[in-house]
Order: structure tokens, then C-alpha cells, then sequence
């Protein structure tokens, strides 16, 4: 009788288990919206360690500054020359804004692929538990941000926005084992662009990998890659990286091209999201 | 004193991924360590530690991985594996350091199995690997550390601590 009990709640257990990874498999989903108990618990601990983080981002911040004078001298010989470039650049650039905003109203568009507006924020936490290649930051809901808009910092592609509480939000970074979502790519080169799609990052070369490109296409070495806007999320010409290698796949039918991030994924403190549908509203 | 510890930890994890770089060897599980530490202060109420780490995993679900009782089950695993450990070893501080060690090799082992069967990763021997040695030193000087403020305390404020 004993025995006949023991097995019915070895049973259960097991259906309560097999009910719980259930749940599990379609919570781990991106995109996921989260309930009003996970909005609440997130915003709450966030807005305490935030405050906890201040005096600490204070300290870090004061090192950097010291690290950075040391070499101020340094840098002032290299930017010298670069801001007499740039004044040249930005007049160009308005009169180039000028011509396309011409052009759009001839044309009646509302947007190009290259326009988004900016959401800046924080990082509260960087990758807790080793595994989930994900960044909380301090803007959620409140401050526009919807899920699967582009994360970015000032050297490129970050990542993408996979859930959203009211003044939180957790971003996916692309240095992760598997992207679920593929992302389309052009490789610049010279007079014309390579198309692909970036499906995977490597860890241990730091490389991501791209695919999807012919035999025929010649690819040269530190080529940049960037965004080209043919999809819904990323904004077109947002820099991902540099070829490093192009070798051919397993079956000799295309090339995989090898690119290394043009960001740093340990040291991200700063983020700026697109929102790419604002400027089409 | 078990909820001010629990509740340090788990603040401490969040702050101290913001210091170190993302993909360093000093990962922090300082929650689940805290977990180890704390065991003997429930004074043999099973229950109450299972429940207690239940509730710290579905909290780290929600705050810090978004991954919805991934680490509820996790902990959970690892609240009866600690329960198991202290039935059969009595902790003191040499051995502290190599059942720490074991706990936390067992609760990356096993976070990265679930996230596996759930499909939210693909299984990479290389990551794992990395991820089991990245956590080490961290987690094992925050535990010998823990070891002792907490014996310093229940000492101080004559705290019960039975295993």
C-alpha cells in the first residue's frame, strides 16, 4: 500500500516537472511580455540597486578620468587634425541631409531605412548567471522602449531589446552561442555592397559568421559590415564588425565570412536604443 | 541575519557583474553560496531553506536572467543536494572550501543543462567548460569569507546553528 502511495507521488512530481519545463521552454522565448507580478518585482529591485550602483559607477567613473589624463597629450595630437576634418564633414553632411529631405518629398516617403530616433541609457547589470548573454538598462516602457529594437554603442551593434518593464528593460547581447534571430548584413566593398546573413558568434575566436554568400564574390580582408535595414528591427548602416577570415563552408558551395565585432562585449556601461519607427510616425 | 545575508548576496550578484568585465573569471553566484553558508542557521527546518530557495531562484529569475524557473529550478536542485551534503559531512573551514566549489560547479552544470533541454541555448562543450572555471575564485572567497562573518556573528549575537 505503501509502495502503490510512494509511486503515485513520484508520478505526480514527475507531471508537476514535466508541466514546469513546459512552461519554461515557451518563458525562455524572446519577445516574451512580461506579467504585471514580474514588472513590478523588476522595477523595484532595479530602482534599489541602481541606487546602490551610484556610488560605484562615481568611483569608476573618477578612475577612467585619472587613467585618461595621463594620456591626454597623446590624444590631443590625434583628434587635432581629425576636428579640421570634421568641420569639412559636417557642412558636407547637411547639405547631403538637404538633398535627401528634397528627395523624400518629391519621392512622398516617410523614412528611410537608415532613420531612428535615440533612447540613451545605463547599465544596471551586466550577464548575472554566466549563461544568458543579457544586459539590464535603466529605460523601459515609459521611456518608449518596445521589444526588438536595436541596442547600440558608439562603436556599433550591440544587441536587440528582448523584454520590457515599466523602467526596465533587458537587452540580448549578439555575443551569444545561437541567434534566433538572423541578421542581415553588407559587406562594403569598394563600389558595391556583398549581401548576407550573420547567424552565429563564435566564442572562442570572438569572430561572428557570415552566410548566405556566393563563390563568386571577392571579399577582402578588414571590409567593413554593417546593417541593411531589411528587416524590422535594425536601422541600415549600423557598423557590426571587420572581416578577419573568409574561408568556404563544408560543402564548397558558399563562403563563410568571419568578422570580428567592432565592440567590446566585456566593458559596456553606456547604451543607445533605435527606435526605428518613431521617425515614420 | 538569514534574509540580511540573502538579501547582500543577491544584490552584491547584480552589482558585481557591473565592475568586472562580462566574459571575466570572476562571475559571481554569490546567492547561491549564501545558500550553502546559511543551511545550518535554519536549524534543521528542511522546509523553510527549500521554500527559501525556491523563492531567491524565482526572484533571480525575474530580476536578473529573465528566464522563468530556469534558476527556481535550479536552486531548488541545489537546496536538496546542500540538505544531502549536510546530513552526511560536518562543514567546517577546510572542507567549506571544496564543498563550495562542489555546489557551484553542480549549479552551473545544471543551469546549463536546463537551459539546453528548454532550447534557449545549444550545448557547447567549450562553453561550459568556460562558464565552470569562470566562477571559482569569486564564489569561493566570498564563501570563506561568508563562513566566517557568519560564525563571527552567530557568536556575537548567540545565534543557533544546528546541522
Amino acid at each position: 500500500m505503501a509502495n502503490k502511495k510512494r509511486r503515485y507521488i513520484i508520478l505526480i512530481i514527475l507531471i508537476i516537472i514535466a508541466i514546469m519545463l513546459g512552461i519554461t521552454t515557451k518563458a525562455v522565448k524572446e519577445n516574451r511580455n512580461l506579467n504585471f507580478l514580474e514588472k513590478t518585482i523588476k522595477d523595484s529591485t532595479s530602482f534599489i540597486v541602481n541606487i546602490i550602483n551610484k556610488p560605484i559607477d562615481f568611483v569608476k567613473d573618477k578612475i577612467k578620468e585619472n587613467k585618461e589624463k595621463n594620456d591626454i597629450y597623446k590624444k590631443y595630437k590625434k583628434y587635432k587634425d581629425k576636428a579640421l576634418k570634421t568641420d569639412v564633414s559636417l557642412a558636407r553632411i547637411k547639405e547631403l541631409e538637404k538633398q535627401v529631405n528634397t528627395l523624400k518629398e518629391s519621392l512622398d516617403l516617410n523614412s528611410t531605412l537608415t532613420e531612428y530616433d535615440k533612447i540613451n541609457a545605463n547599465v544596471i547589470n551586466r550577464n548575472v548567471g554566466n549563461w544568458y548573454n543579457v544586459l539590464t538598462i535603466d529605460k523601459g516602457s515609459k521611456s518608449g522602449i518596445k521589444n526588438g529594437m536595436a541596442v547600440v554603442i558608439k562603436q556599433g551593434l550591440i544587441g536587440k531589446i528582448i523584454s520590457v518593464s515599466n523602467f526596465t528593460s533587458s537587452v540580448k547581447l549578439l555575443s551569444t552561442d545561437e541567434l534566433s534571430n538572423k541578421i542581415s548584413v553588407k559587406i562594403k566593398i569598394d563600389n558595391h555592397d556583398v549581401y548576407g546573413l550573420l547567424t552565429n558568434y563564435d566564442k572562442s575566436k570572438n569572430v561572428y559568421l557570415i552566410e548566405g554568400i556566393s563563390n563568386s564574390d571577392e571579399i577582402k580582408k578588414d571590409s567593413e559590415v554593417v546593417t541593411t535595414g531589411l528587416s524590422e528591427i535594425f536601422p541600415s548602416g549600423i557598423l557590426v564588425g571587420k572581416v578577419k577570415k573568409v574561408r568556404v563552408d563544408n560543402y564548397e558551395l558558399a563562403k563563410v565570412v568571419e568578422v570580428t565585432p567592432s565592440v567590446d562585449f566585456d566593458d559596456i556601461s553606456i547604451v543607445t536604443v533605435l527606435d526605428r519607427n518613431a521617425k515614420s510616425k | 541575519m538569514i534574509i540580511a545575508i540573502f538579501l547582500i548576496s543577491f544584490a552584491l550578484d547584480g552589482i558585481m557583474s557591473n565592475i568586472f568585465p562580462i566574459y571575466s573569471i570572476f562571475t559571481s553566484l554569490f546567492t547561491v553560496v549564501s545558500l550553502l553558508i546559511m543551511y545550518p542557521y535554519f536549524n534543521n527546518d528542511k522546509t523553510k531553506f527549500i521554500v527559501s530557495a525556491i523563492l531567491l531562484g524565482l526572484f533571480y529569475d525575474i530580476v536578473y536572467t529573465n528566464s522563468l524557473f530556469i534558476n527556481t529550478f535550479s536552486f531548488l536542485l541545489i537546496a536538496f543536494i546542500i540538505v544531502l551534503i549536510y546530513n552526511y559531512i560536518t562543514i567546517n573551514k577546510l572542507n567549506i572550501i571544496f564543498i563550495n566549489i562542489l555546489i557551484i560547479l553542480s549549479f552551473q552544470v545544471i543551469s546549463y543543462i536546463l537551459l539546453c533541454i528548454t532550447g534557449y541555448t545549444k550545448f557547447n562543450d567549450e562553453t561550459l567548460i568556460t562558464g565552470l572555471y569562470s566562477c571559482l575564485i569569486s564564489n569561493v572567497i566570498y564563501g570563506y569569507l561568508l563562513y566566517f562573518i557568519t560564525l563571527f556573528l552567530s557568536k556575537k549575537y548567540k545565534i543557533r546553528k544546528i546541522v
